[in-house]
């Protein structure tokens, strides 16, 4: 059990490149969420679309901010089932 | 994507060789990979941060993602999914295989050049506003491969001052699209004509953004088109002026 969660355990971390990417991402998610509130929609659909836009935001972060190879791969590929969502609603 | 199991793969390898994938513990190891392990990991890694770019092989599936998208679909497609595929070469592929960087660079030089030039080429002819940009958008991210796989530091800088100018500008772009599709409710170019007199600031601002796009002087995506033709012309002369083909097609299709 040990070595099992020793497979998981991952670690964060922040430099110069990812600092930028950060603060790209969060400016642009604040203008999403904006663009999301004046939609023309159904109040199901409208929170809906709020789920999957701040759960592709959440991932985006680990994303830029993952230190381990396998965490960045899993949220690299995890990306795209919120995008597969958002394209198809 | 299924390329993207390719990358799999090299990280299962590196687990099994290094029996570690935290990325410090990656970069001071003392293990030296051997030229064909680099060369087959650098591979598969390539591949699968080029359909992210996406290179021309693997570019069909951006412009449909575009069409169909949403406008939020498409402004978080657009400014952040791509830059994906630029982080990963420049955090991933860059500092743990510099040998296949190095070997597979004129590889990559054609394919990032006939990326740019096809895609401004096709950019020409179409005629739904999200699809120039999209297209638009093929032809900076490749000029970002181009300046990362330059090999000197000008190129690197200029690539991702690119990627996030090119985050900013595609961002704009799409919203301002998306404006004028809860407007009109179509997105195709010749139903525009005459739309300055009826929005003047929406108008301008589009001319303004349409500016920074194509990197007029002045603007952020200049700098880095700039930074990435010096660094390829210090190490290639005739993929600079290629380069510079696309740069002044970008031009074309904007206007």
């Amino acid at each position: 059990m040990g070595n099992f969660s020793k497979l998981f355990d991952f670690t964060l971390g922040l430099d110069g490149i990812t600092l930028l990417f950060i603060i790209l991402t969060a400016s642009i998610f604040v203008l999403c969420s904006f663009i999301t509130h004046d939609l023309d929609i159904g109040q199901k659909l409208k929170s809906c679309l709020n789920i999957t836009v701040f759960f592709l935001g959440a991932l985006l972060f680990i994303i830029f901010i993952s230190l381990d190879l396998f965490l960045f791969y899993v949220c690299f590929e995890t990306s795209l089932i919120p995008m597969f969502f958002m394209i198809g609603y | 994507m299924s390329t993207a199991l390719l990358a799999l793969v090299s990280i299962f390898y590196i687990k099994s060789q290094l029996s570690t994938t935290f990325y410090p513990a990656l970069l001071q190891s003392k293990y030296i990979f051997t030229l064909a392990e680099q060369l087959f990991l650098g591979f598969c890694f390539f591949i699968t941060f080029a359909t992210k770019i996406p290179m021309i092989p693997f570019h069909i599936w951006l412009p449909e993602a575009h069409v169909e998208a949403p406008t939020i679909g498409s402004v978080i497609l657009a400014s952040i999914l791509l830059k994906l595929g630029g982080y990963g070469f420049l955090r991933f592929l860059l500092p743990l295989f510099p040998d296949a960087v190095l070997f597979y660079s004129p590889w990559v030089y054609t394919l990032g050049i006939c990326s740019v030039i096809y895609a401004s080429l096709s950019t020409i002819r179409q005629i739904d506003l999200k699809r120039i940009i999209a297209y638009s958008s093929i032809a900076h991210m490749n000029m970002v491969v181009l300046g990362i796989f330059s090999n000197n530091c000008y190129g690197l800088d200029g690539a991702f001052f690119l990627m996030l100018g090119h985050g900013i500008i595609s961002t704009a772009l799409f919203f301002l699209v998306g404006v004028a599709y809860d407007r009109y409710h179509t997105r195709l170019l010749r139903y525009y004509g005459g739309l300055i007199v009826v929005m003047p600031v929406f108008g301008n601002l589009f001319f303004f953004f349409a500016l920074g796009n194509f990197g007029f002087p002045g603007t952020s995506n200049f700098i880095g088109e700039i930074l990435i033709l010096i660094g390829i012309f210090e190490n290639n002369a005739f993929i600079s002026i290629c380069t510079g083909i696309g740069i002044i097609l970008s031009a074309v299709y904007t206007l």
